[in-house]
C-alpha cells in the first residue's frame, strides 16, 4: 500500500446559515480547500470523491448527493460516492478516499462531508436525528441520542465514580478552546457552575453536555506520496488509519463504558503508524456529548480504563496540557454538522501540524503527530486517523 | 410522522414486543434477544429454537429523559410526565434490553434495582397503537 | 360437572384523583367517591386486562391450557378490532382459543363470565379465561364524568380445584330510555341527568334479577354471606340491598365505588374478587350486574375451598398501597381530555 498525504483542506465556518444550502456550503469548503494548496491545483486533477452525509438537506434525503455537489463545483464527471455512517460519515469518507489512493486506484482523491441541519424546526430535526441507533429497539424505548449516551454516562459514573463535575469539565474545556476558534459555532466560554446546572436533557446529561445542531461542510484533498510535492512542500501524512464496527444497539454490547468500534479503529491506526498513544501530541475527539470524550480517552489509550476523570482534573487534555484534546472546540463548541465532522477534524489536524491554526492563540507548539477520532451514533462505527507532518 | 417504523416492520417483532420471545442457540445454549440470524455468543447460524424470557431482571443503567428532549413520538406523553425514565435492563437470562420504566418516581431509579416486564402502549402512529414491553419496579 | 372459578386476579392502576380535586376544579363533585382510579398515559383496557390475567394465571394454569377466552370492555382500544388477538399474543395463549368479546353495556363482564361458563359446561374446553377491563369516558363538563374510574379483572374458570362454584344465574333485558348510553360514533357517555329516573331503572332491573334467582334456587337473603351489586354510584347498591333485606355486613366487602369510582364492565367482577379475597369455604355469594337501562344478570356462587394463593395481589392491597395522586390538570392530560 502506498503512503497517502493531505495536501489541502477546507472548511466552512460551522454555525447557522439560513441563506446557504448544501450546494453553497460545499462550494465554500471546496474553495477554501483549493486556496490551502500551497502550490495550487487544477480541480480537474481530482480523480475520485467520497462525500459523507447522514441526511442531506434538512433531514429529507437527497439521493446521489455526491453527484449533485461535485456537479455544483464544476466536476460532474469525477466518480463520486456518498458515504453514510451517521456521525462518522465524514470519517468513513476520508477512510475510503485514503484506501483508494493507497491502493493505487487513483493518485488524487477528495474526501468531504456536509450537513445542513438548521433549516427545520427542532421537532423535525429530532425525527431524523434519532435514526442512527437501532431505531426499532432503542428509539422505540423513548430514547434519543442524548438518552443513549446518558445510559453510557450513568453506567460509567456507577462503575468508575466519574462525577457530574468531571463531565462538565469536558464542556468547559471545549468551550474555552472553541472561543478561540473563528470557525466555531459557539465562541463563548462557560463556567463549571453553568455546565453543572444546565437544563436537564437526559439525566445525567444536561444541555451543556450536548453538542449543537450545525450547518457546515469540510473537504480534504488527498494525494499519493509520489505526487504530494507537486502541490506542497509541507504535506501531512496519514500514517495510520483504522475503522471499527460494533452492534448498532448499545443493548447488544457486552460493555457500554467503552466503544469497541473505536478501540478497534485506534489499535489498527496505532499499529500501522508504529506509534503509541503517548506519542500523540494532540487529538481531535468525537465529543458529541461530554461522556463521549470521556469514553474516548480510554478507547484511544490516553488513560487506563475508568481514569478519564483524573485526566480532566489534571487538565491534561486542555490546551497546554500533556495531550490537548479538541483544541478546535470539538463537536461541543465548534459544532457538529454530522456528515462534515470527520473531515472537519482532519482539517483542524492538517492546520495544526502545519502551524496554521486559525488564531495563533490556540496553535499547539511544535506538534508533530496528531490524531482524529470520529464515532457513528453511539459507537456503531468509528474511524481513527493518525497524522504526521513531514517537511 | 414518526420514526418511520412501518406497521409491517412493527408486526414482524410483535412476539418480541408483546411477550419477549427470544431465540435460544442450540449450539451454545445462550439466548439471543432480539433474535439474530447469527448467534451473538458463538456465531452459530443454523440451530435455534424460540425461548420465552421471564421478563425479570435488574437495571444495568438508566437515564431520565426530560420532556423537551423526548423523540417526537413520545412528546405528548413527555409533556404529561415532564420526565420519564428509560432503563437498560439485564434480564435474568442474560440479554440486555432498553425500555421505559413505569410506575416509579424518578428519584427511585437506581442501578441494580430489580424490575419486571409490563405491557403498555408505546406510542401511536397511523392510528395504530404500538404496544410493547416496558418495565416497572419488581413487586414481591 | 361443576364449573367454577379456579383463579382470579385484579388490576387497579396506581393513579388516583380525589373528590377534593373535583371540588376545587368545578366547585363540587357530583359522584359519591372519596377518590377514584385513573389509568396511566400508556395504559388502556387491554393493558389493564392483561395485567389482571397475568395475576390470575398465577393460580398455576398454563396459558397453553386456556381453550376459551371471553373479553369484556365498553372501552376497548379500538372501536372495531378484536382485542382477543393482542391479548392472546401478550399472554401466550393458543391460536385456536375460542374467543368471544362483549361490550355493549357495563354488564359485559358478567356476560363474559357466563359465556365462559356455558362453553365449559358444554364440554368445549377445560379452562376458560375471562377478562373484563374498562375505563369509561365522558365529557369533563358533564357530572357523569366525575365518577368514572378504571380497572381490570380476570377469572380462570375450570372444572377442577375450584375456589368457587357457579351454582346459578339468570339474565333480564328491558327497554329503559335515556339511561347511560353513547351515541354511535361518540366516545363520551351520556345520560339524561335525572337521578330518580336512573335509580328507578336500576332498582327495577337489579331487584328483578336478584329476587328471581333466589326464588329459583330456593334461597333467601340470609342464606348468603355476601351480596355484590354492581355500583353505579355511591348509594344505589346500598339502597337496593336494604330493600331486599340484606344487611350492611353482607354488602360491605364488595363495595369499591368510593375508592375506585365506576369501573364499567369490570366493576361487578372486581367487587366479586374483593369478596373472594376474604371468603371462606362453604360461604355463598350472590352477585347482580347491571346493564345500564337495558338489562341485568344475577349469579350465585358457593365458595368450595381450594386454597387461595398466598401473597396474592389482593384488591385491598391495590386499593391502599403504592398510590400516586394526580392534580386535576394532570388528570385531564392523562385522560387525553386536553
Ligand atoms: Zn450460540
Amino acid at each position: 500500500m502506498r503512503r497517502v498525504a493531505i495536501v489541502g483542506a477546507g472548511q466552512t465556518p460551522y454555525g447557522e446559515f439560513p441563506t446557504l444550502g448544501v450546494k453553497e456550503l460545499f462550494a465554500w469548503a471546496f474553495k477554501d480547500m483549493l486556496h490551502s494548496v500551497d502550490k495550487g491545483i487544477d480541480p480537474r486533477e481530482i480523480q475520485l470523491a467520497y462525500i459523507g452525509s447522514l441526511s442531506a438537506g434538512s433531514g429529507f434525503q437527497l439521493g446521489q448527493l455526491a453527484a449533485l455537489l461535485m456537479g455544483h463545483v464544476g466536476l460532474p464527471h469525477v466518480p463520486a460516492i456518498r458515504v453514510e455512517n451517521a456521525c462518522a460519515s465524514g470519517g468513513f469518507a476520508l477512510y475510503s478516499a485514503i484506501c483508494a489512493v493507497a491502493s493505487g486506484k487513483c493518485d488524487i482523491a477528495l474526501a468531504g462531508g456536509i450537513e445542513k441541519m438548521r433549516d427545520v424546526s427542532s421537532t423535525k430535526t429530532k425525527y431524523w436525528l434519532g435514526i442512527s441507533g437501532d431505531t426499532e429497539f432503542e428509539r422505540l424505548a423513548g430514547l434519543t441520542f442524548a438518552g443513549i449516551y446518558a445510559l453510557v454516562a450513568s453506567r460509567y459514573m456507577h462503575e468508575f465514580g466519574l462525577t457530574r463535575e468531571q463531565l462538565a469539565k469536558v464542556a468547559v474545556k471545549n468551550h474555552r478552546h472553541g472561543a478561540m476558534n473563528p470557525k466555531a459555532q459557539f465562541r463563548r466560554e462557560i463556567t463549571l457552575e453553568m455546565a453543572v446546572a444546565g437544563a436537564p436533557v437526559a439525566y445525567p446529561l444536561n444541555i451543556w453536555d450536548c453538542c449543537p445542531t450545525t450547518d457546515g461542510a469540510a473537504v480534504v484533498l488527498l494525494c499519493s506520496e509520489e505526487r504530494a510535492r507537486e502541490f506542497t512542500d509541507h504535506p501531512v501524512y496519514i500514517i495510520g488509519y483504522g475503522a471499527g464496527t460494533d452492534y448498532l444497539a448499545v443493548q447488544d454490547r457486552d460493555c457500554i463504558t467503552s466503544f469497541k468500534a473505536a478501540r478497534m479503529a485506534a489499535q489498527e491506526a496505532y499499529k500501522q503508524a508504529g506509534v503509541k498513544p503517548e506519542d500523540i501530541d494532540f487529538a481531535e475527539v468525537h465529543d458529541c456529548f461530554t461522556i463521549a470524550e470521556v469514553v474516548a480517552y480510554y478507547d484511544l489509550g490516553f488513560c487506563e480504563k475508568g481514569e478519564a476523570g483524573r485526566l480532566l482534573d489534571e487538565e491534561a487534555t486542555s490546551l497546554g496540557g500533556r495531550i490537548p484534546v479538541n483544541v478546535s472546540g470539538g463537536l461541543k463548541s465548534k459544532g457538529h454538522p454530522i456528515g462534515a465532522t470527520g473531515c472537519g477534524q482532519a482539517y483542524e489536524v492538517f492546520n495544526q501540524l502545519r502551524g496554521q491554526a486559525k488564531n495563533p492563540e490556540r496553535q499547539i507548539k511544535n506538534a508533530e503527530i496528531g490524531l482524529s477520532h470520529n464515532v457513528g451514533g453511539s459507537g456503531g462505527t468509528a474511524t481513527v486517523f493518525i497524522y504526521r507532518r513531514e517537511g | 410522522m414518526g420514526a418511520h417504523i412501518s406497521i409491517p416492520m412493527y408486526q414482524r417483532a410483535v412476539k418480541q414486543r408483546y411477550r419477549l420471545v427470544g431465540l435460544k442457540c442450540l449450539k451454545c445454549g445462550k439466548i439471543n434477544f432480539p433474535p439474530k440470524a447469527g448467534c451473538k455468543y458463538c456465531g452459530n447460524f443454523d440451530q435455534f429454537e424460540e425461548a420465552q424470557l421471564s421478563g425479570k431482571g435488574k437495571v444495568y443503567s438508566y437515564t431520565i429523559i426530560a420532556g423537551a428532549g423526548a423523540p417526537p413520538e413520545f412528546s405528548e406523553e413527555a409533556a404529561y410526565r415532564r420526565f420519564y425514565p428509560v432503563v437498560l435492563v439485564e434480564l435474568d437470562e442474560g440479554p440486555r434490553i432498553v425500555a421505559q420504566l413505569v410506575d416509579v418516581e424518578k428519584d427511585q431509579v437506581e442501578i441494580g434495582m430489580p424490575v419486571e416486564l409490563v405491557i403498555r402502549r408505546i406510542y401511536t402512529e397511523e392510528d395504530v397503537i404500538r404496544y410493547g414491553y416496558k418495565f416497572r419496579p419488581k413487586k414481591d | 360437572m361443576a364449573v367454577g372459578i379456579v383463579g382470579y386476579g385484579a388490576y387497579l392502576p396506581r393513579l388516583r384523583i380525589t373528590k377534593k380535586e373535583y371540588q376545587q376544579a368545578w366547585g363540587n363533585c357530583a359522584a359519591g367517591i372519596k377518590e377514584k382510579t385513573v389509568m396511566d398515559f400508556d395504559e388502556d383496557a387491554l393493558t389493564m386486562g392483561v395485567e389482571a390475567a397475568k395475576e390470575a394465571l398465577k393460580c398455576g394454569i398454563n396459558p397453553e391450557e386456556i381453550e376459551i377466552l371471553c373479553w369484556a370492555s365498553t372501552n376497548p382500544p379500538y372501536q372495531e378490532k378484536m382485542v382477543s388477538g393482542a391479548a392472546a399474543v401478550m399472554l401466550g395463549l393458543r391460536e385456536d382459543v375460542i374467543a368471544t368479546e362483549h361490550g355493549q353495556s357495563i354488564r359485559a363482564g358478567s356476560e363474559a363470565l357466563l359465556t365462559a361458563w356455558a362453553f365449559l359446561s358444554a364440554g368445549s374446553g377445560r379452562n376458560a379465561l375471562v377478562i373484563a377491563a374498562d375505563a369509561p369516558r365522558a365529557c369533563p363538563r358533564e357530572s357523569i364524568e366525575h365518577g368514572l374510574g378504571a380497572g381490570g379483572v380476570a377469572y380462570i374458570l375450570g372444572t377442577e380445584n375450584l375456589i368457587a362454584e357457579i351454582d346459578g344465574f339468570n339474565s333480564f333485558v328491558n327497554e329503559m330510555l335515556g339511561e347511560r348510553f353513547r351515541p354511535a360514533g361518540d366516545n363520551n357517555l351520556r345520560d339524561i341527568g335525572v337521578r330518580a329516573f336512573t335509580f328507578a331503572s336500576y332498582n327495577q332491573l337489579v331487584t328483578r334479577a336478584l329476587q328471581s334467582l333466589m326464588e329459583k334456587l330456593g334461597r333467601k337473603p340470609s342464606d348468603y354471606n355476601y351480596l355484590v351489586i354492581q355500583e353505579i354510584d355511591g348509594r344505589s347498591a346500598k339502597s337496593v340491598a336494604k330493600k331486599l333485606g340484606f344487611d350492611e355486613e353482607q354488602l360491605a366487602p364488595g363495595l369499591l365505588y368510593e375508592q375506585t369510582g365506576d369501573t364499567g364492565a369490570s366493576s361487578a367482577l372486581l367487587s366479586l374478587a374483593a369478596v373472594l379475597d376474604q371468603s371462606k369455604p362453604g360461604e355463598k355469594i350472590l352477585l347482580a350486574a347491571y346493564g345500564s337501562g337495558a338489562g341485568s344478570m344475577a349469579v350465585s356462587l358457593t365458595v368450595t375451598g381450594a386454597p387461595l394463593k398466598e401473597g396474592r395481589n389482593t384488591v385491598k392491597k391495590q386499593l391502599d398501597e403504592n398510590i400516586t395522586y394526580l392534580g386535576y390538570a394532570q388528570y385531564l392530560q392523562v385522560k387525553r381530555y386536553i
